[in-house]
């Protein structure tokens, strides 16, 4: 998916990555949230406040984990609130859904939801409906879920490769359920694949 | 309209006795993979025109028996895409062969159809059209549907001799929409039962932060034996009360015992009982209902703030597991509530107990399924020591962050099997100055010393107690 420079972002998005990072590292959720529907109320295309600000985000905040300069209750927090902010953005943006229904789900064992979730809005911002299963979806569950509704894809997502298991299993039960599966995500390897 | 060639209607396969067994195999083969995988209507059929398509016609559809006076459609022609469509039933009678074709069980044998007699809404304007057959598709001592296949004019037509195969496709096809048609009623009467059972969302508590989590042990059914529920204040001096529990059984069965319980027990906080009437007459409640092996676990406790920040929450237990509270200090304690098993006995023992959260402290209610995971079949229990060892790593989340950690540990624990039942419920004092904020003294009574101090029990002041026994 590929998304258009916006003057938010030639104009100094990294500011904004950097200002909406001290306020979910601070645990501020008002503001944060304030932060990105002012940015929803100024015209900022809701990709670009998704991808652009609370994902560009969210890569640091695993980097600054990674690195160990925050605490996991630290990074679990601002995630939370980033899981807050997201669904800000998506109660200001309504599309009416034209082109079909995608069930996305976390492979099962795989708890990074929020990237998952990026994908569900950026789908239904493009018109698509979304059945949003979350994190650590077990395979019998996904499977229930296909034989209960009409959907015409499953989008998975797995982040550590460590998940690839219970990813392959949710794909062959897909497959065998008669649904075709959109695979991606880190733990495919570099750029997903 | 134009329309492509099917595959298995190549012309030359007919008539080669060899060539036209290997195209019946192929033809069962791909029925079976394609049909008997899926419990979903619609994706069914679907495959049932790719099939007819792929290998007996250049184009299909499967007509579906009407139902509030409409008929339903799928058709397909090679090189196109499924299409759906629905018809008032009075045009069904229109080709008396399909209105037979939906009436008929045991089905009869196909039937030849002039050219010209199909409707367009049934060929979706296909023309021209060399040959029509049509034959019953047998469900559940009914017809499931009918299956038109037609051949353009330039292919060899239907020989007398194709029909077994036909009638055989038509039975796994019919087979596989009825299962499916059984299934979604299934799903629908179960969605709507459980609808009242469902776990509800958290209302919210003034001065006091809560946080719910639920994983359901079956995924048949979204409901359990396991449930929490929340009644808000009813009177300025009647406190906010959560419980939290668990119904012998599993499934769907234990989810309707659940259902009665969190309405006893909400009837009975807005006649303005405390803890422990609730529990007491739960238990009368129960044990009139008469059947001896429904019993139930759980917590029932008060909440609301305190003046000048904090919670105090009074809590009464039946059998169940005693909450657990994360003090300031990155501790974990028990709540020394204690009592017996509800709906069992005549008479039960209960010793309630008390605590008040200092900002930023969390109390845990737990179902006995998060002990219970296991690893594999026989293998070690989570247990209540990892569970207090993953508490303590939750100094400082919020109380969903806190819930949605400690769901992930047990998950982790369990390794992708799915565990049984898991309720958890938080309740936290709010902490103004956020998770960032430097530790403060707790309520505990010890500077906090930070996550990484492995929680327990571990450098607590011997002796000291914040909890109190009076109640109610």
């Amino acid at each position: 998916m590929t998304v258009a420079a916006t003057p938010v972002e030639r104009r100094g998005a990294a500011g904004m990555v950097e200002r909406y990072l001290e306020l979910i590292g601070a645990g501020d959720e008002p503001a944060a949230v304030a932060l990105v529907t002012d940015l929803l109320a100024g015209g900022v295309p809701p990709e670009t406040v998704l991808l652009g600000v609370i994902g560009a985000a969210q890569a640091r905040v695993g980097q600054l984990w990674a690195e160990n300069r925050w605490s996991v209750a630290r990074e679990h927090a601002a995630t939370a609130i980033s899981e807050r902010a997201v669904a800000a953005v998506a109660a200001r943006t309504s599309v009416a859904p034209v082109r079909g229904r995608v069930t996305v789900a976390c492979a099962d064992g795989e708890w990074h939801s929020l990237p998952v979730r990026l994908v569900a809005e950026l789908l239904r911002l493009r018109g698509w409906r979304i059945d949003y299963l979350g994190a650590a979806v077990p395979g019998p569950h996904l499977v229930t879920h296909l034989h209960q509704t009409d959907t015409d894809t499953v989008a998975l997502s797995c982040l550590l490769p460590t998940r690839l298991p219970g990813a392959h299993a949710a794909i062959a039960a897909s497959h065998a359920a008669g649904v075709p599966v959109l695979a991606g995500g880190p733990g495919f390897g570099p750029g997903g694949r | 309209v134009g329309w492509g060639r099917g595959e298995g209607s190549r012309a030359g396969a007919e008539g080669d006795p060899a060539r036209e067994e290997s195209a019946a195999s192929a033809l069962l083969a791909e029925a079976g993979r394609r049909l008997t995988g899926t419990l979903n209507l619609r994706r069914c059929l679907r495959g049932v025109v790719d099939v007819a398509v792929a290998h007996l016609a250049d184009a299909a559809v499967v007509v579906r028996p009407a139902a509030l006076g409409r008929a339903t459609a799928v058709r397909l022609a090679a090189g196109g895409r499924p299409e759906e469509c629905s018809v008032p039933q009075t045009e069904l009678v229109a080709l008396p062969e399909l209105a037979e074709a939906l009436t008929t069980y045991p089905p009869g044998p196909w039937r030849r159809v002039a050219p010209g007699a199909a409707p367009d809404w049934l060929t979706g304007g296909w023309a021209p059209v060399g040959e029509l057959v049509l034959c019953s598709l047998p469900g559940n001592a009914a017809p499931a549907g009918a299956l038109l296949l037609a051949r353009r004019p330039d292919r060899p037509g239907f020989a007398d001799r194709a029909e077994a195969l036909v009638r055989t496709f038509a039975a796994i096809a019919g087979a596989a929409i009825a299962a499916a048609e059984l299934y979604r009623g299934q799903v629908d009467a179960m969605l709507a039962l459980q609808a009242d059972l469902r776990l509800p969302p958290l209302p919210a508590i003034a001065g006091v932060e809560l946080a719910a989590s639920h994983q359901p042990g079956d995924e048949h059914v979204q409901v359990g034996g396991d449930f929490y529920d929340v009644y808000p204040s009813i009177a300025p001096e009647r406190p906010a009360v959560v419980v939290l529990g668990d119904v012998a059984g599993k499934g769907a069965q234990a989810a309707g015992l659940a259902g009665r319980v969190r309405q006893t027990l909400r009837t009975l906080h807005l006649l303005g009982h405390d803890p422990v009437t609730m529990l007491r007459t739960l238990n009368t409640v129960l044990l009139q209902a008469g059947q001896a092996d429904r019993f139930v676990t759980l917590v029932v406790g008060s909440v609301g703030p305190v003046p000048g920040g904090g919670v105090r929450l009074a809590a009464a237990t039946g059998g169940h597991p005693p909450p657990l509270v994360l003090c300031g200090d990155g501790a974990v304690e028990r709540l020394p509530a204690t009592g017996t098993l509800v709906g069992a006995v005549p008479e039960v023992a209960v010793t309630p107990a008390e605590v008040t959260l200092a900002p930023g402290e969390l109390c845990l209610l737990y179902s006995d399924g998060v002990l219970e995971a296991r690893k594999t079949g026989n293998g070690p229990c989570y247990g209540e020591h990892r569970l207090r060892n993953a508490l303590s790593s939750c100094q400082g989340m919020p109380a969903g962050v806190a819930l949605e950690r400690l769901r992930q540990l047990v998950a982790e624990w369990v390794r992708g099997r799915v565990p049984d039942d898991l309720v958890m419920l938080a309740i936290r004092a709010p902490d103004p100055g956020g998770p960032a904020r430097p530790g403060r003294p707790g309520a505990c009574g010890r500077p906090e010393v930070g996550a990484d101090d492995g929680g327990g029990d571990a450098g607590r002041a011997p002796g000291r107690s914040r909890y109190g026994r009076a109640l109610p």
